[in-house]
């Protein structure tokens, strides 16, 4: 069985590898073409089952003791010893699989811009241009990104932009050059929204308001080094004589805002996390059980 | 009073624009700001500073352009300690597909300053493996902590001695680290919760952890710092001006015999600023003239806001 697992991880490019793909590929369409001339009531206990095992791995890696220092040339001491390093050595396989399973993902999202795009397209529908362009994009990146990738498994040189040729430039050009500032010009437009959002929204209409406003101005500059430079080591220093043990340092711009990180923002935070926590494990189970109704079906 | 409630909002677009560019246009010696350091930051930078010369530190790179004001010099703060102190790492993402290629571009730039000073480049292989994206951290973390020479088993890197492709395992980097112990140091540079992800399955396993973020994350990050998970946090542009300024200036580290600038009382020893090198050390100071002036628009917003809304109140009052 371990075996089985340790073949997921076979090194990149290696015969293995391919052999292996070959071998996932055909028995994966074998059991998805089963699956789907399976009858409707024997869908949902191998769904069940599948997802049973899938889960049950991660508990019993995470409850199931662990034997310390065992090395490979020795024997494990009984079955819990012997079932602790068994799953300690599939570990890595089963990794591998979750990895692809995850990459597929990435596949799917291409295959369905794909499909939606090239019906808009050829219905000529209202956009299509828009479409046409998405589609036309995708295809330029796709061809000179592998194939500067290719280029560069082969001929490490490339590293150096002196070596550079048409499709490390292209790619430069298409990644850093486009993809990259327009990702980055979106990403910054949200600062007018906040600047203008604060004006509107930061207004002292209640006790409640008021408090929130004078803590995010306190924590406003705290971001400012230069205004917690001066106001601590001008206005702050000035008062206490540069006594690190005078009552009057708990005023210092940096050791309030650090009390309400620590005192206000770090427990609220917590607190969150505590509920989502509780809430992520309760639909972990009911995932893991198939007790969520709209899965099962 | 009316208008100060209702300025338009394309006034503050464009004082906004015109109040992040113009300290761009300002001589690098006008924008230096004096910024104290926390000790969150410090911590970092004293764990860095402290890993024997030629660990091998695994660092999750999940940035992209996006938050390059952050981002990048946190990235980049780390490469410039990673070649003063002839540092190996394991460069992988697990948070975006972009990611790997960004980290990569970043290295390729910092290589171009290297060499422009006459020191050594940064060489894949001997001083590096990049790993690529992993799709699922959470299992790869998995893997890491519970059988590190299988986590990567099926990953492989360029040998130029050998002039073929090897096991990641093989290289300088990895060949010495047997489990996630050995490692020195784990970073993540992220903008996301791959960070949640990492701690929740390294932390405890006799790996320090430094983590390197960005400000929107700063303040639920510093839970696990405060807690003891993690050794040290770098946050948001502020945090990498914190590093910078430790870079150039040392810790508790006077050449003049004058007071340390920057003051570190938990760490009894001293640590001298980098040579000159590996300077300029001014990615995040550059844009923090940038940040100053967009927060004192923001304040001054605000205040006029209310400023307004006082004023209609003793008006309404009056009447």
């Amino acid at each position: 069985m371990l075996s089985f697992f340790a073949q997921f991880s076979a090194p990149g490019y290696s015969p293995e590898v391919f052999r292996n793909v070959w071998i996932t590929l055909i028995v994966g369409f074998i059991f998805v073409a089963a699956l789907s001339f399976a009858p409707t009531k024997l869908r949902r206990p191998i769904v069940w089952v599948a997802t049973f095992l899938a889960g049950l791995y991660y508990i019993l890696i995470w409850l199931w003791p662990t034997p310390v220092n065992l090395t490979d040339s020795d024997q494990p001491l009984g079955g819990v010893e012997a079932t602790g390093r068994w799953l300690t050595n599939a570990q890595s396989g089963v990794s591998s699989i979750t990895q692809t399973l995850t990459a597929m993902l990435l596949g799917l999202g291409v295959f369905s811009v794909l499909r939606l795009h090239t019906n808009k397209l050829m219905k000529k529908q209202k956009d299509w241009a828009f479409s046409l362009v998405l589609l036309l994009s995708m295809f330029t990146m796709i061809a000179v990104a592998y194939t500067d990738y290719y280029q560069n498994q082969n001929n490490p040189k490339l590293v150096d932009q002196a070596n550079w040729g048409f499709f490390q430039y292209a790619k430069d050009f298409l990644f850093d050059g486009m993809l990259q500032a327009m990702d980055a010009a979106m990403f910054s437009s949200i600062a007018f929204f906040i600047l203008f959002a604060a004006y509107r929204a930061f207004r002292i209409r209640s006790v409640e308001s008021t408090v929130l406003l004078g803590t995010a101005l306190i924590v406003m500059l705290s971001l400012m080094g230069l205004a917690e430079y001066y106001l601590s080591k001008g206005v702050i220093d000035r008062i206490t004589g540069g006594n690190p043990g005078h009552f009057m340092n708990n005023f210092a711009l940096a050791e309030v805002s650090r009390w309400i990180e620590t005192n206000v923002q770090g427990p609220g935070i917590m607190a969150l996390g505590w509920g989502i926590g509780i809430g992520a494990l309760s639909m972990g189970l009911r995932l893991w059980l198939s007790l969520e109704k709209s899965g099962g079906n | 009073m009316e208008k100060l409630l209702n300025i338009n909002r394309y006034l503050m677009y464009l004082l906004l624009a015109l109040a992040v560019s113009i300290p761009f246009f300002l001589p690098s010696s006008c924008t230096i700001i004096p910024t104290l350091t926390k000790t969150s930051t410090q911590d970092l930078y004293i764990n860095l500073m402290q890993l024997p010369e030629g660990s091998t530190v695994l660092i999750e790179s999940d940035w992209t352009v996006s938050t390059r004001g952050e981002s990048a010099g946190q990235f980049e703060a780390f490469l410039k300690i990673a070649r003063f102190r002839n540092l190996k790492f394991v460069l992988l993402s697990g948070g975006d597909a972009q990611a790997p290629q960004v980290a990569l571009n970043s290295i390729a730039r910092l290589n171009s300053q290297f060499k422009a000073a006459g020191l050594p480049e940064l060489k894949p292989w001997d001083d590096y493996v990049a790993l690529g994206l992993f799709t699922d951290p959470a299992s790869m973390w998995q893997s890491v902590t519970t059988n590190f020479r299988q986590a990567f088993a099926s990953k492989t890197a360029f040998d130029p001695a050998a002039g073929q492709q090897r096991s990641v395992y093989e290289s300088p980097v990895l060949k010495n680290i047997k489990t996630s112990k050995d490692l020195g140091m784990v970073v993540i540079v992220t903008a996301s919760a791959s960070l949640d992800i990492m701690v929740q399955r390294m932390s405890g396993k006799g790996t320090k952890i430094g983590q390197m973020v960005t400000g929107v994350m700063a303040p639920e990050s510093l839970i696990y710092y405060n807690s003891g998970q993690v050794a040290g946090q770098s946050g948001g542009l502020r945090g990498v001006v914190e590093m910078e300024t430790m870079m150039s200036r040392g810790v508790n580290y006077s050449a003049d015999g004058k007071e340390p600038f920057v003051k570190a009382p938990q760490f009894s020893g001293k640590i001298a600023p980098l040579p000159e090198s590996l300077k300029p050390l001014d990615r995040g100071m550059s844009y923090f003239a940038s940040l100053h002036a967009a927060l004192i628009l923001m304040i001054a917003a605000v205040v006029l806001g209310n400023v307004g809304l006082l004023m209609q109140k003793k008006k309404g009052g009056a009447k």
